[in-house]
Protein backbone atom coordinates (compact mmCIF):
# COMPACT_ATOMS: atom_id res chain seq x y z
CA UNK A 1 0.00 0.00 0.00
CA UNK A 2 1.26 3.46 -0.97
CA UNK A 3 3.44 5.13 0.55
CA UNK A 4 4.73 2.16 3.05
CA UNK A 5 7.31 0.90 0.91
CA UNK A 6 8.68 4.15 0.12
CA UNK A 7 8.52 5.19 3.85
CA UNK A 8 10.35 1.88 4.68
CA UNK A 9 13.04 1.72 2.38
CA UNK A 10 15.10 4.67 3.92
CA UNK A 11 14.92 3.33 7.50
CA UNK A 12 15.76 -0.22 6.20
CA UNK A 13 18.41 1.20 3.56
CA UNK A 14 19.68 2.97 6.91
CA UNK A 15 20.12 -0.42 8.73
CA UNK A 16 21.51 -2.47 5.38
CA UNK A 17 25.06 -4.26 6.52
CA UNK A 18 27.57 -2.98 3.93
CA UNK A 19 28.29 -5.85 0.94
CA UNK A 20 24.45 -6.39 1.39
CA UNK A 21 21.90 -7.30 -0.96
CA UNK A 22 18.94 -6.24 -0.66
CA UNK A 23 15.18 -7.88 -2.30
CA UNK A 24 12.49 -5.61 -1.41
CA UNK A 25 9.35 -7.62 -2.34
CA UNK A 26 6.73 -5.05 -2.80
CA UNK A 27 3.15 -5.43 -4.34
CA UNK A 28 2.29 -1.42 -4.86
CA UNK A 29 2.82 -0.68 -8.59
CA UNK A 30 4.25 3.02 -7.55
CA UNK A 31 6.99 1.54 -5.68
CA UNK A 32 8.64 0.43 -8.29
CA UNK A 33 9.21 3.93 -9.05
CA UNK A 34 9.61 5.23 -5.93
CA UNK A 35 12.17 2.93 -3.99
CA UNK A 36 14.62 2.43 -7.07
CA UNK A 37 14.78 6.64 -7.12
CA UNK A 38 15.52 6.68 -3.56
CA UNK A 39 17.67 4.28 -3.22
CA UNK A 40 20.12 5.58 -5.87
CA UNK A 41 19.56 8.99 -4.54
CA UNK A 42 21.26 7.63 -1.46
CA UNK A 43 24.31 6.11 -3.15
CA UNK A 44 23.18 2.62 -3.07
CA UNK A 45 23.58 0.31 -6.78
CA UNK A 46 19.65 -0.50 -7.83
CA UNK A 47 20.38 -4.33 -9.89
CA UNK A 48 16.86 -5.07 -11.09
CA UNK A 49 13.30 -4.74 -10.40
CA UNK A 50 11.43 -7.73 -11.80
CA UNK A 51 7.90 -8.60 -11.32
CA UNK A 52 7.44 -12.19 -9.66
CA UNK A 53 3.82 -12.48 -10.13
CA UNK A 54 0.83 -11.29 -10.44
CA UNK A 55 0.91 -7.44 -8.95
CA UNK A 56 4.25 -8.42 -6.81
CA UNK A 57 7.87 -7.05 -7.87
CA UNK A 58 11.18 -7.88 -6.56
CA UNK A 59 13.61 -5.06 -6.00
CA UNK A 60 17.29 -5.79 -5.76
CA UNK A 61 19.69 -3.06 -4.03
CA UNK A 62 23.06 -3.74 -3.13
CA UNK A 63 25.17 -1.56 -0.58
CA UNK A 64 28.40 -0.23 -1.60
CA UNK A 65 30.28 -0.84 1.46
CA UNK A 66 32.16 -4.25 1.85
CA UNK B 1 14.58 2.82 -14.43
CA UNK B 2 14.30 -0.21 -16.64
CA UNK B 3 12.10 -3.18 -15.55
CA UNK B 4 14.27 -6.33 -16.43
CA UNK B 5 12.33 -7.86 -18.97
CA UNK B 6 9.68 -6.55 -19.11
CA UNK B 7 7.36 -6.37 -22.20
CA UNK B 8 7.28 -2.44 -23.90
CA UNK B 9 3.49 -2.42 -23.67
CA UNK B 10 3.26 -3.77 -19.92
CA UNK B 11 5.93 -1.10 -18.82
CA UNK B 12 4.57 1.65 -16.51
CA UNK B 13 4.06 5.22 -18.15
CA UNK B 14 6.37 8.24 -17.07
CA UNK B 15 4.36 10.52 -14.52
CA UNK B 16 4.74 13.45 -17.03
CA UNK B 17 2.69 10.97 -19.55
CA UNK B 18 0.49 10.49 -17.02
CA UNK B 19 -0.14 14.20 -16.16
CA UNK B 20 -0.78 15.17 -19.66
CA UNK B 21 -2.98 12.23 -20.71
CA UNK B 22 -4.89 12.99 -17.41
CA UNK B 23 -5.50 16.92 -18.09
CA UNK B 24 -6.47 16.04 -21.95
CA UNK B 25 -8.83 14.13 -21.01
CA UNK B 26 -10.47 16.48 -18.88
CA UNK B 27 -10.44 18.76 -21.27
CA UNK B 28 -12.17 16.05 -23.64
CA UNK B 29 -14.53 15.14 -21.57
CA UNK B 30 -15.52 18.92 -20.51
CA UNK B 31 -15.82 19.56 -24.46
CA UNK B 32 -18.10 15.93 -24.59
CA UNK B 33 -20.19 16.75 -21.29
CA UNK B 34 -18.71 18.04 -17.75
CA UNK B 35 -15.36 17.69 -16.75
CA UNK B 36 -14.02 15.53 -13.93
CA UNK B 37 -15.28 15.25 -10.46
CA UNK B 38 -15.45 11.67 -8.50
CA UNK B 39 -16.88 12.65 -5.04
CA UNK B 40 -20.38 14.21 -5.37
CA UNK B 41 -21.95 11.24 -6.88
CA UNK B 42 -20.17 8.72 -4.31
CA UNK B 43 -22.06 11.04 -1.70
CA UNK B 44 -25.24 10.19 -3.55
CA UNK B 45 -24.74 7.22 -3.34
CA UNK B 46 -24.42 7.14 0.27
CA UNK B 47 -27.97 9.09 0.41
CA UNK B 48 -29.27 6.44 -1.79
CA UNK B 49 -28.27 3.97 0.40
CA UNK B 50 -29.55 5.41 3.17
CA UNK B 51 -32.98 6.27 1.28
CA UNK B 52 -33.21 2.65 0.79
CA UNK B 53 -32.57 1.48 4.08
CA UNK B 54 -35.44 3.84 4.78
CA UNK B 55 -33.99 6.48 6.24
CA UNK B 56 -34.69 9.51 3.77
CA UNK B 57 -32.21 11.96 3.12
CA UNK B 58 -31.55 13.77 0.08
CA UNK B 59 -27.81 13.90 -2.02
CA UNK B 60 -25.62 17.10 -0.70
CA UNK B 61 -25.19 18.13 -3.54
CA UNK B 62 -28.54 19.46 -5.55
CA UNK B 63 -27.41 18.67 -8.55
CA UNK B 64 -26.69 15.31 -8.10
CA UNK B 65 -30.17 13.95 -6.83
CA UNK B 66 -30.74 10.49 -5.59
CA UNK B 67 -31.14 8.11 -8.57
CA UNK B 68 -30.61 4.57 -9.71
CA UNK B 69 -26.84 4.46 -10.10
CA UNK B 70 -26.91 2.51 -13.41
CA UNK B 71 -28.41 5.69 -15.10
CA UNK B 72 -26.79 7.97 -13.72
CA UNK B 73 -23.98 9.85 -15.73
CA UNK B 74 -21.81 10.96 -13.46
CA UNK B 75 -21.98 7.58 -11.45
CA UNK B 76 -20.63 6.00 -14.53
CA UNK B 77 -17.76 7.90 -14.68
CA UNK B 78 -16.85 6.64 -11.73
CA UNK B 79 -17.89 3.04 -12.20
CA UNK B 80 -15.81 3.64 -15.85
CA UNK B 81 -12.85 4.66 -13.79
CA UNK B 82 -13.30 0.89 -11.33
CA UNK B 83 -13.07 -0.75 -14.76
CA UNK B 84 -10.53 1.28 -16.76
CA UNK B 85 -8.39 0.45 -13.93
CA UNK B 86 -9.25 -3.27 -13.68
CA UNK B 87 -8.59 -4.05 -17.15
CA UNK B 88 -5.66 -2.12 -17.44
CA UNK B 89 -4.32 -3.93 -14.28
CA UNK B 90 -5.25 -7.21 -15.23
CA UNK B 91 -4.15 -7.18 -18.70
CA UNK B 92 -0.53 -6.21 -17.47
CA UNK B 93 -0.82 -9.16 -14.23
CA UNK B 94 -0.58 -6.74 -12.17
CA UNK B 95 -3.83 -7.21 -10.48
CA UNK B 96 -3.91 -8.47 -6.74
CA UNK B 97 -6.26 -9.10 -3.41
CA UNK B 98 -4.02 -6.24 -1.39
CA UNK B 99 -5.76 -7.60 1.87
CA UNK B 100 -5.63 -5.37 4.92
CA UNK B 101 -5.41 -6.45 8.47
CA UNK B 102 -7.48 -4.86 10.80
CA UNK B 103 -5.33 -1.87 11.28
CA UNK B 104 -5.23 -1.10 8.02
CA UNK B 105 -9.02 -1.62 7.72
CA UNK B 106 -9.89 0.66 10.29
CA UNK B 107 -7.17 3.17 8.81
CA UNK B 108 -8.90 2.92 5.74
CA UNK B 109 -12.24 3.27 6.80
CA UNK B 110 -11.17 6.94 8.76
CA UNK B 111 -9.48 8.06 5.41
CA UNK B 112 -12.91 7.54 3.47
CA UNK B 113 -14.92 9.12 6.61
CA UNK B 114 -12.36 12.16 6.66
CA UNK B 115 -12.72 12.09 2.87
CA UNK B 116 -16.85 12.30 2.86
CA UNK B 117 -16.56 15.10 5.23
CA UNK B 118 -14.08 16.95 3.42
CA UNK B 119 -15.62 16.59 0.14
CA UNK B 120 -19.08 18.72 1.48
CA UNK B 121 -17.57 20.96 3.38
CA UNK B 122 -14.64 21.67 0.66
CA UNK B 123 -16.35 21.90 -1.69
CA UNK B 124 -15.87 19.08 -3.78
CA UNK B 125 -13.08 16.70 -3.51
CA UNK B 126 -9.17 16.91 -4.48
CA UNK B 127 -9.76 16.53 -8.27
CA UNK B 128 -12.98 18.61 -8.53
CA UNK B 129 -12.37 21.14 -6.12
CA UNK B 130 -8.43 21.97 -6.52
CA UNK B 131 -7.31 20.57 -10.16
CA UNK B 132 -10.44 21.39 -12.25
CA UNK B 133 -11.55 24.14 -10.26
CA UNK B 134 -8.63 26.27 -10.68
CA UNK B 135 -8.48 25.14 -14.42
CA UNK B 136 -11.72 26.34 -14.58
CA UNK B 137 -10.89 29.64 -12.98
CA UNK B 138 -12.88 28.89 -9.91
CA UNK B 139 -10.70 31.21 -7.07
CA UNK B 140 -11.65 28.03 -4.25
CA UNK B 141 -9.22 25.98 -6.44
CA UNK B 142 -6.07 27.73 -4.92
CA UNK B 143 -7.49 28.24 -1.47
CA UNK B 144 -8.31 24.26 -1.27
CA UNK B 145 -4.76 23.52 -2.20
CA UNK B 146 -3.32 24.88 0.63
CA UNK B 147 -5.78 23.01 2.91
CA UNK B 148 -5.04 20.03 1.10
CA UNK B 149 -1.25 20.51 2.07
CA UNK B 150 -1.81 21.02 5.57
CA UNK B 151 -3.90 17.42 5.63
CA UNK B 152 -1.37 15.71 3.77
CA UNK B 153 1.06 16.55 5.85
CA UNK B 154 -0.74 14.96 9.04
CA UNK B 155 -2.08 12.13 7.11
CA UNK B 156 1.58 11.29 5.56
CA UNK B 157 3.17 12.06 9.30
CA UNK B 158 1.17 9.37 10.63
CA UNK B 159 1.59 6.72 8.09
CA UNK B 160 5.33 7.35 8.09
CA UNK B 161 5.49 6.83 11.68
CA UNK B 162 3.32 3.84 11.67
CA UNK B 163 5.67 2.33 9.20
CA UNK B 164 8.37 3.19 10.85
CA UNK B 165 7.85 1.39 14.01
CA UNK B 166 7.65 -2.12 12.14
CA UNK B 167 10.82 -1.50 10.39
CA UNK B 168 12.50 -0.95 13.60
CA UNK B 169 11.33 -4.47 14.42
CA UNK B 170 13.43 -5.98 11.56
CA UNK B 171 17.17 -7.02 12.17
CA UNK B 172 19.03 -7.81 9.05
CA UNK B 173 21.59 -9.59 11.38
CA UNK B 174 19.39 -12.29 12.35
CA UNK B 175 17.96 -12.45 8.97
CA UNK B 176 18.72 -16.01 7.09
CA UNK B 177 19.77 -15.91 3.25
CA UNK B 178 16.72 -15.94 1.39
CA UNK B 179 15.87 -18.30 -1.46
CA UNK B 180 15.21 -16.14 -4.62
CA UNK B 181 11.10 -15.75 -4.69
CA UNK B 182 9.93 -18.08 -7.68
CA UNK B 183 8.41 -16.19 -10.62
CA UNK B 184 4.63 -16.89 -10.63
CA UNK B 185 2.92 -17.49 -13.85
CA UNK B 186 -0.71 -15.12 -13.99
CA UNK B 187 -1.75 -15.50 -17.44
CA UNK B 188 -5.54 -16.35 -16.51
CA UNK B 189 -5.11 -12.07 -15.92
CA UNK B 190 -4.60 -11.34 -19.45
CA UNK B 191 -7.80 -13.66 -20.44
CA UNK B 192 -9.85 -11.80 -17.38
CA UNK B 193 -8.89 -8.49 -18.40
CA UNK B 194 -10.15 -9.76 -22.16
CA UNK B 195 -13.14 -10.33 -20.62
CA UNK B 196 -13.17 -7.07 -19.04
CA UNK B 197 -12.94 -5.04 -22.05
CA UNK B 198 -15.65 -7.27 -24.21
CA UNK B 199 -18.11 -6.34 -20.69
CA UNK B 200 -16.85 -2.54 -20.77
CA UNK B 201 -17.56 -2.45 -24.86
CA UNK B 202 -20.77 -4.23 -24.46
CA UNK B 203 -22.08 -2.17 -21.38
CA UNK B 204 -21.24 1.06 -23.86
CA UNK B 205 -23.01 -0.38 -26.99
CA UNK B 206 -26.48 -0.97 -24.37
CA UNK B 207 -26.19 2.50 -23.43
CA UNK B 208 -26.42 3.65 -27.03
CA UNK B 209 -28.72 1.30 -27.68
CA UNK B 210 -30.96 2.35 -24.91
CA UNK B 211 -30.64 6.19 -26.34
CA UNK B 212 -28.26 7.01 -22.98
CA UNK B 213 -25.59 7.81 -25.44
CA UNK B 214 -24.22 10.40 -23.23
CA UNK B 215 -23.93 7.96 -19.75
CA UNK B 216 -22.63 5.77 -21.98
CA UNK B 217 -19.56 8.35 -23.34
CA UNK B 218 -18.88 9.41 -19.92
CA UNK B 219 -18.66 5.89 -18.87
CA UNK B 220 -15.54 5.48 -21.44
CA UNK B 221 -14.01 8.63 -20.39
CA UNK B 222 -14.02 7.03 -16.98
CA UNK B 223 -12.45 3.95 -18.26
CA UNK B 224 -9.86 6.16 -19.73
CA UNK B 225 -9.26 8.13 -16.92
CA UNK B 226 -9.09 4.73 -15.05
CA UNK B 227 -6.33 2.73 -17.29
CA UNK B 228 -4.24 6.49 -16.87
CA UNK B 229 -4.04 6.20 -13.49
CA UNK B 230 -3.26 2.22 -13.51
CA UNK B 231 -0.78 2.66 -15.74
CA UNK B 232 1.39 5.64 -14.87
CA UNK B 233 0.35 5.38 -11.46
CA UNK B 234 -0.13 9.01 -11.55
CA UNK B 235 -1.18 9.93 -7.99
CA UNK B 236 -2.72 13.33 -6.27
CA UNK B 237 -2.15 12.22 -2.61
CA UNK B 238 1.53 11.51 -3.59
CA UNK B 239 1.97 14.99 -4.91
CA UNK B 240 0.75 16.73 -1.57
CA UNK B 241 1.99 14.42 0.70
CA UNK B 242 5.67 14.28 -0.59
CA UNK B 243 5.67 17.32 -0.83
CA UNK B 244 4.99 18.54 3.07
CA UNK B 245 6.56 15.24 4.13
CA UNK B 246 9.41 13.98 2.15
CA UNK B 247 9.86 17.63 0.51
CA UNK B 248 10.11 16.22 -2.90
CA UNK B 249 7.63 18.08 -5.38
CA UNK B 250 8.57 15.78 -8.39
CA UNK B 251 4.54 15.08 -8.52
CA UNK B 252 3.20 18.39 -7.56
CA UNK B 253 5.45 19.53 -10.37
CA UNK B 254 3.72 18.03 -12.68
CA UNK B 255 -0.08 18.45 -11.32
CA UNK B 256 0.76 21.89 -11.60
CA UNK B 257 2.02 21.63 -15.04
CA UNK B 258 -1.09 20.08 -16.08
CA UNK B 259 -2.96 22.58 -14.85
CA UNK B 260 -1.12 25.01 -16.90
CA UNK B 261 -1.91 22.91 -19.56
CA UNK B 262 -5.76 22.90 -18.83
CA UNK B 263 -6.31 26.71 -18.14
CA UNK B 264 -6.28 27.82 -21.54
CA UNK B 265 -8.63 25.46 -23.06
CA UNK B 266 -10.94 26.41 -19.86
CA UNK B 267 -10.67 29.85 -20.40
CA UNK B 268 -11.10 29.97 -23.92
CA UNK B 269 -14.34 27.71 -24.17
CA UNK B 270 -15.91 29.80 -20.95
CA UNK B 271 -15.04 32.75 -22.96
CA UNK B 272 -17.23 31.73 -25.64
CA UNK B 273 -20.15 31.04 -23.40
CA UNK B 274 -19.49 27.27 -23.04
CA UNK B 275 -20.78 26.31 -19.34
CA UNK B 276 -18.85 29.52 -18.28
CA UNK B 277 -19.68 28.37 -14.20
CA UNK B 278 -19.19 24.80 -14.30
CA UNK B 279 -17.33 23.68 -11.73
CA UNK B 280 -16.82 26.92 -9.80
CA UNK B 281 -17.46 26.55 -6.16
CA UNK B 282 -18.32 28.13 -2.69
CA UNK B 283 -15.21 30.31 -1.62
CA UNK B 284 -14.59 30.80 2.03
CA UNK B 285 -12.91 29.35 5.34
CA UNK B 286 -14.32 26.14 4.22
CA UNK B 287 -12.49 25.36 1.66
CA UNK B 288 -9.51 25.40 3.88
CA UNK B 289 -11.01 23.72 5.93
CA UNK B 290 -12.21 21.22 4.18
CA UNK B 291 -8.90 20.75 2.55
CA UNK B 292 -7.34 20.05 5.46
CA UNK B 293 -10.43 17.43 6.27
CA UNK B 294 -10.13 15.82 2.82
CA UNK B 295 -6.71 16.13 3.09
CA UNK B 296 -5.62 13.67 5.94
CA UNK B 297 -8.30 11.50 4.84
CA UNK B 298 -6.59 10.52 1.04
CA UNK B 299 -3.24 9.95 2.33
CA UNK B 300 -4.93 7.67 5.11
CA UNK B 301 -7.11 6.13 2.39
CA UNK B 302 -3.48 6.26 -0.04
CA UNK B 303 -5.86 7.85 -2.89
CA UNK B 304 -8.04 11.02 -3.63
CA UNK B 305 -11.45 10.58 -5.00
CA UNK B 306 -9.67 9.58 -8.27
CA UNK B 307 -7.10 7.38 -7.08
CA UNK B 308 -9.37 5.08 -4.75
CA UNK B 309 -11.55 4.28 -7.04
CA UNK B 310 -8.66 3.73 -9.46
CA UNK B 311 -7.00 1.08 -6.64
CA UNK B 312 -10.44 -0.15 -5.78
CA UNK B 313 -9.90 -1.69 -9.42
CA UNK B 314 -6.58 -2.77 -9.06
CA UNK B 315 -7.87 -5.15 -6.00
CA UNK B 316 -6.91 -2.75 -3.03
CA UNK B 317 -9.13 -3.69 0.08
CA UNK B 318 -8.53 -0.22 1.73
CA UNK B 319 -9.76 1.70 -1.15
CA UNK B 320 -12.99 -0.33 -1.01
CA UNK B 321 -13.34 0.31 2.28
CA UNK B 322 -12.41 4.67 2.11
CA UNK B 323 -15.38 4.35 -0.93
CA UNK B 324 -17.69 2.92 1.67
CA UNK B 325 -16.56 4.73 4.73
CA UNK B 326 -16.57 8.21 2.21
CA UNK B 327 -20.07 7.54 1.04
CA UNK B 328 -21.83 6.96 4.18
CA UNK B 329 -20.50 10.32 6.30
CA UNK B 330 -21.23 12.03 2.88
CA UNK B 331 -24.47 10.85 2.56
CA UNK B 332 -25.52 11.75 5.80
CA UNK B 333 -24.76 15.70 5.83
CA UNK B 334 -28.13 16.85 4.65
CA UNK B 335 -29.40 15.33 7.89
CA UNK B 336 -26.36 16.47 9.84
CA UNK B 337 -26.13 20.21 8.69
CA UNK B 338 -29.79 20.59 7.48
CA UNK B 339 -29.29 22.32 4.18
CA UNK B 340 -27.00 21.10 0.65
CA UNK B 341 -23.72 21.84 -0.48
CA UNK B 342 -23.20 25.78 -0.75
CA UNK B 343 -26.53 26.69 1.24
CA UNK B 344 -26.80 27.99 4.49
CA UNK B 345 -24.08 29.99 6.84
CA UNK B 346 -20.80 28.02 6.23
CA UNK B 347 -20.51 28.38 2.31
CA UNK B 348 -19.57 31.76 0.61
CA UNK B 349 -20.33 32.44 -2.64
CA UNK B 350 -19.00 31.09 -5.86
CA UNK B 351 -16.10 33.14 -6.95
CA UNK B 352 -15.30 33.04 -10.77
CA UNK B 353 -12.37 34.60 -11.44
CA UNK B 354 -13.04 36.40 -14.89
CA UNK B 355 -15.65 38.51 -13.34
CA UNK B 356 -13.47 39.72 -10.40
CA UNK B 357 -10.32 40.12 -12.75
CA UNK B 358 -11.86 39.78 -16.47
CA UNK B 359 -10.60 36.91 -18.87
CA UNK B 360 -7.03 37.86 -18.71
CA UNK B 361 -6.68 38.97 -15.48
CA UNK B 362 -8.40 35.80 -14.47
CA UNK B 363 -6.33 33.69 -16.50
CA UNK B 364 -2.39 35.32 -15.35
CA UNK B 365 -3.87 35.05 -11.73
CA UNK B 366 -4.23 31.11 -12.20
CA UNK B 367 -0.59 31.67 -14.21
CA UNK B 368 0.91 33.65 -11.04
CA UNK B 369 -0.49 31.18 -8.47
CA UNK B 370 1.12 28.45 -10.94
CA UNK B 371 4.57 30.10 -10.38
CA UNK B 372 4.39 31.03 -6.66
CA UNK B 373 3.29 27.33 -5.68
CA UNK B 374 6.44 26.42 -8.35
CA UNK B 375 9.41 28.81 -6.36
CA UNK B 376 7.37 27.58 -2.76
CA UNK B 377 8.23 23.85 -4.28
CA UNK B 378 11.73 24.48 -5.24
CA UNK B 379 12.23 26.29 -1.68
CA UNK B 380 11.00 23.22 0.49
CA UNK B 381 13.14 20.77 -2.33
CA UNK B 382 16.47 23.26 -1.30
CA UNK B 383 15.85 22.80 2.21
CA UNK B 384 15.94 18.82 1.81
CA UNK B 385 19.17 19.11 -0.05
CA UNK B 386 20.59 21.12 3.21
CA UNK B 387 19.80 18.40 5.72
CA UNK B 388 19.89 15.18 3.74
CA UNK B 389 24.08 15.53 3.55
CA UNK B 390 23.63 14.94 7.33
CA UNK B 391 20.86 11.81 6.83
CA UNK B 392 22.90 9.91 4.63
CA UNK B 393 26.19 10.19 6.75
CA UNK B 394 24.18 9.16 9.86
CA UNK B 395 22.93 5.89 7.23
CA UNK B 396 26.44 4.73 6.32
CA UNK B 397 26.53 1.39 8.74
CA UNK B 398 29.82 -0.49 7.39
CA UNK B 399 29.79 -4.35 7.64
CA UNK B 400 32.74 -7.27 6.81
CA UNK B 401 29.57 -9.81 6.45
CA UNK B 402 28.13 -10.18 3.02
CA UNK B 403 24.56 -11.54 3.00
CA UNK B 404 21.52 -11.34 0.88
CA UNK B 405 18.12 -10.69 2.74
CA UNK B 406 14.79 -10.41 1.26
CA UNK B 407 12.04 -8.11 3.01
CA UNK B 408 8.48 -7.83 2.20
CA UNK B 409 6.75 -4.74 2.27
CA UNK B 410 3.18 -4.08 1.70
Amino acid sequence: MCPYPKYAIEPLLDKLPGGSQLNLLVDCPAATGDVPRLATARGFSVQGIQQIGSGEWKITIASGHS
Amino acid sequence: MQHNKTPFLCRPWPTGVGAVALVTTNVAMFIYARALGVFPQISMWGASFYTHLGFKTSSPFAAYPVKPILSDMHSLIDIGIIAGALMAALLTTEWKFRREDMQGAVVGIIGGVLMGFGTVLMPPCNMGGFWVATMALSLSGPLSAIGLLLGAYLGGIFLRYEMRRAVARVDFTLATTGEAASIKSAAWQRWAGLLVLVLIATAALFYRQAGMSKVGGLFLFGVLFGIIVQRSRFCFVAAFRDLTVSRDGRVMKWTLLSIGFGVIPFALLKAHGYQPMHMVFPFGLHNLIGGLVFGTGMTLAGGCGLGILARSGEGYMRSWLAIIGGMLAAGLWVHIYGAPVGQGWLYGKPVFLPTLLGWYGAVAFVFAFLLLFYIAIRFVEKTKHETGKHDQTRGQFVSSRSQRVDVSVS
